[in-house]
């Protein structure tokens, strides 16, 4: 419980507070994704070889140029949760939610034409 | 993974050099404001023709603009080989009063060769790899994928539609055309700094580093999309909705304006419904139109929506929704077609009434597990594929969390019955806002162009939503037909004068907002700005139209720009560019606001005939209101006829060939 002690005064967040995500492990800080970005919605890291940072979340398109530039697949778009509708399972009637924890696997992809 | 990497809002030091008050000089025969698709294909088109070339975008080139993220399909490309109507006949039958008859038969007459110009520039629009070989939806000979009429080829699927912006891209490399990236333009320098004459340059500033940049320029093209963004205000959780480039602000129209360019049915009024905040992911919801046509929906017992022709005579086969009704020209996409009985085939009439009376139980989910396999390829492959914004963050996105089309069906959004009348349903509920404003298909006004695409302004093009020329097909054949009709008039024209005083006084305006001091002077954001300008246009430009209305408007603007807007900050280049769109937004709203007050002068006066169009101007600070009748392109000095106007207008391209 240490880490409970201190508390800070910070801006409010905005919403989405996300839009897209980078994963630290995998990114190799080349800043493709910030080079493409239409609205600097993410911006190159100050620092050298680190992650880019996700500065402008709530003026993001989600074009997902990002993602596709990525070429480590650290960028992965994240739906605001109002956002995210839901499906039905036809032979069962299950209803899931895209995003949802305990969602069916991954069952279906044939890759569009180009699909690297 | 550490989500939580941004969470502590740090101040982070801002990544590149700051530059501020540094001016770059740079000297082209023609510039291109926006590099989108219009402006790429007008950028390529120019440089052909022998013109030195910059374009200049606020966005990385290679996947700027609308389409810059994809296209699923081409539109009235009436002049392909299979076509059931020539453009010319088209013109004949349609066009709506108020449009731009011209503009639009330009851009009808240029869409094919447009399409086979980005193929030959490398864009895969051909079922090469015979994944619909036996469809319905290809045409065997060319092996092309038709959209919505399968009988006739009116418009295409594109094959590799995802990639149409990257081939612009490289083909502007290709022709040495000098790319400015994250440059934002903002304003237009006329010969000898006097508002109205011909254009001779422009400014802008850099959105990493805040220097300036200075064009010298023989001819201009604006290629910046339509006005957006100026009733609603609407940032957060709502760009994944939002229908138009966040980058399109009105740039184009308010530096055309600003620069004494004649604009025109600057009054009329429309919907704003494909731009708020209550809306779903574009084409990210089961419906049955559009990029999803043509799916079955069905009701939540499975109890599927009938289907009637534009007759009401019912439709009994899914293959059956792609044909027109015998007798029928074609049918087709009667938004970007403006063409009375081209009407699809639709979901029942009505609907609303059956579900309010309890014969169809909401919610609606989209049956794609029942169309056909190919269907349902070219709906969730095709299309979903290669539109814009949907191939990773719907396609791969839902696919990742289980959604499989062979299995599921995707939710269409619950809303008021009458929102399943029409349209693409991630719109949302259409009770959720006003009707305020159109943003779509020329129906906002636009500058006045002639038959060059060029405005009153000389050497000043208009291509692409800028001239009220909408969807991707348009916005190609308007691009090549500007940048060939400005790299003609370069040639004609010796360099002009840029005044330094105009360059001195517009850099003093860019700068204003990251010199202004905090706490005492600048406490304003450019979000508070943005959503001030909304209120004043929600309030007084939009249903309860009135000339005290629309005075108050124009007063309270005024003073908002002469207060707040004084006291507006900025803390880096990118929130600077912010605040000058701002800035953007309030010119653009006055002259919506004087424009519904010219209308309504005219209409008190007996000027206003259904078919008069009308013009507004700055003439020496003052706003000057002329009329013409509809038609007008096809009245002296101009040929009597489309074709004739057009042949006219391409014989030095011709030649050049």
């Amino acid at each position: 419980m240490d880490d409970m002690k201190q508390a800070y005064i910070v801006p409010n967040p905005t919403g989405p507070t996300l839009a897209v995500s980078i994963n630290p492990d995998v990114c190799v800080g080349c800043n493709a994704c910030a080079n493409i970005c239409r609205t600097q919605t993410i911006l190159p890291n100050p620092e050298p070889a680190l992650p880019p940072i996700i500065a402008y979340p709530d003026e993001c398109w989600y074009c997902a140029c990002c993602v596709e530039m990525c070429r480590t697949g650290a960028l992965q778009m994240q739906l605001p949760i109002n956002q995210r509708i839901s499906y039905k399972r036809k032979e069962t009637g299950e209803v899931f939610r895209i995003g949802q924890k305990d969602a069916p696997p991954k069952s279906y992809f044939k890759p569009p034409y180009g699909w690297l | 993974m550490d989500y939580q990497a941004n969470r502590g809002n740090e101040s982070i030091p801002w990544p590149y050099p700051i530059k501020y008050g540094v001016i770059n000089r740079v000297k082209v025969d023609v510039l291109v404001v926006g590099g989108g698709l219009a402006g790429g294909c007008a950028g390529i088109a120019a440089a052909r023709r022998g013109a030195t070339v910059a374009v200049v975008d606020k966005a990385p080139i290679k996947r700027s603009g609308c389409g810059g993220a994809g296209m699923d399909h081409y539109n009235t490309i009436l002049d392909n080989p299979k076509t059931p109507m020539t453009p010319e006949e088209n013109m004949a039958k349609g066009v709506t009063i108020g449009r731009q008859g011209h503009r639009d038969y330009i851009a009808v007459k240029g869409a094919w060769a447009s399409l086979m110009e980005l193929e030959k520039l490398g864009l895969p629009i051909r079922d090469e790899d015979d994944d619909f070989a036996g469809s319905a939806t290809r045409d065997e000979e060319m092996k092309l994928l038709k959209a919505y009429d399968y009988r006739d080829m009116i418009a295409v699927k594109l094959r590799g539609g995802h990639y149409i912006k990257t081939v612009i891209y490289d083909g502007l490399k290709q022709e040495g055309v000098r790319l400015f990236e994250r440059v934002m333009i903002t304003s237009l320098l006329n010969e000898g700094g006097k508002i109205g004459s011909r254009v001779v340059g422009a400014t802008g500033f850099s959105m990493e580093t805040g220097e300036v940049y200075v064009f010298e320029a023989k001819s201009v093209i604006l290629s910046t999309g339509y006005i957006c963004s100026i009733w609603t205000f609407s940032t957060e959780i709502t760009g994944n909705s939002y229908r138009w480039d966040p980058n399109d602000i009105g740039e184009g129209f308010a530096m055309a304006w600003k620069a004494g360019a004649k604009v025109v049915n600057m009054h009329k009024n429309g919907h704003t419904k494909a731009s708020h905040p209550f809306a779903w992911p574009r084409f990210g919801v089961g419906n049955p139109s559009n990029t999803w046509f043509p799916c079955t929906i069905v009701d939540n017992n499975g109890k599927e929506i009938p289907w009637v022709d534009k007759n009401g005579n019912p439709v009994k086969t899914v293959e059956a929704r792609n044909l027109p009704v015998e007798g029928q020209l074609y049918c087709g996409s009667t938004i970007s077609d403006d063409l009375k009985g081209i009407e699809l085939p639709n979901l029942i009439a009505d609907l609303p009434d059956r579900i309010r009376s309890g014969e169809f139980e909401l919610p609606l989910w989209a049956d794609l597990p029942s169309m056909p396999e190919d269907e349902r390829r070219s709906i969730w492959g095709m299309m979903i594929g290669n539109e814009g914004k949907t191939r990773y963050t719907i396609y791969d996105y839902y696919t990742r969390w289980g959604f499989n089309p062979d299995k599921d069906m995707l939710q269409a959004p619950v809303m008021s019955p009458e929102g399943y009348r029409s349209g693409g349903w991630f719109q949302g509920e259409p009770n959720a806002v006003k009707p305020w404003r159109s943003e779509s298909f020329g129906r906002q006004g636009e500058p006045a162009c002639d038959w060059n695409l060029m405005t009153s302004v000389d050497g000043l093009y208009c291509a692409g939503a800028t001239s009220g020329l909408e969807g991707c097909s348009f916005a190609c054949s308007s691009g090549f037909y500007a940048g060939n009709r400005a790299s003609e008039y370069m040639r004609k024209v010796s360099d002009g004068g840029i005044d330094e005083a105009q360059v001195q006084a517009e850099i003093e305006r860019i700068y204003a907002p990251v010199k202004r001091l905090g706490d005492t002077e600048a406490y304003v954001s450019w979000k508070e700005l943005w959503a001030g300008s909304a209120r004043v246009m929600q309030q007084d430009c939009a249903e309860n139209l009135s000339i005290p209305i629309l005075r108050h408007g124009l007063h309270w603007m005024d003073s908002i720009k002469n207060q707040e807007m004084q006291q507006t900050y900025a803390r880096n280049p990118h929130e600077l560019a912010r605040v000058i769109e701002c800035e953007t937004r309030i010119t653009c709203s006055e002259v919506f606001l004087n424009a519904c007050i010219s209308k309504i002068e005219a209409e008190n006066s007996g000027i206003l005939q259904k078919d008069t169009l009308i013009f507004n101007q700055l003439v020496d600070g003052e706003i000057k209101t002329t009329f013409d009748t509809d038609k007008y392109w096809l009245c002296a000095p101009y040929a009597p006829n489309y074709l004739e106007n057009y042949n006219n207008c391409i014989a030095a391209e011709r030649e050049d060939a």
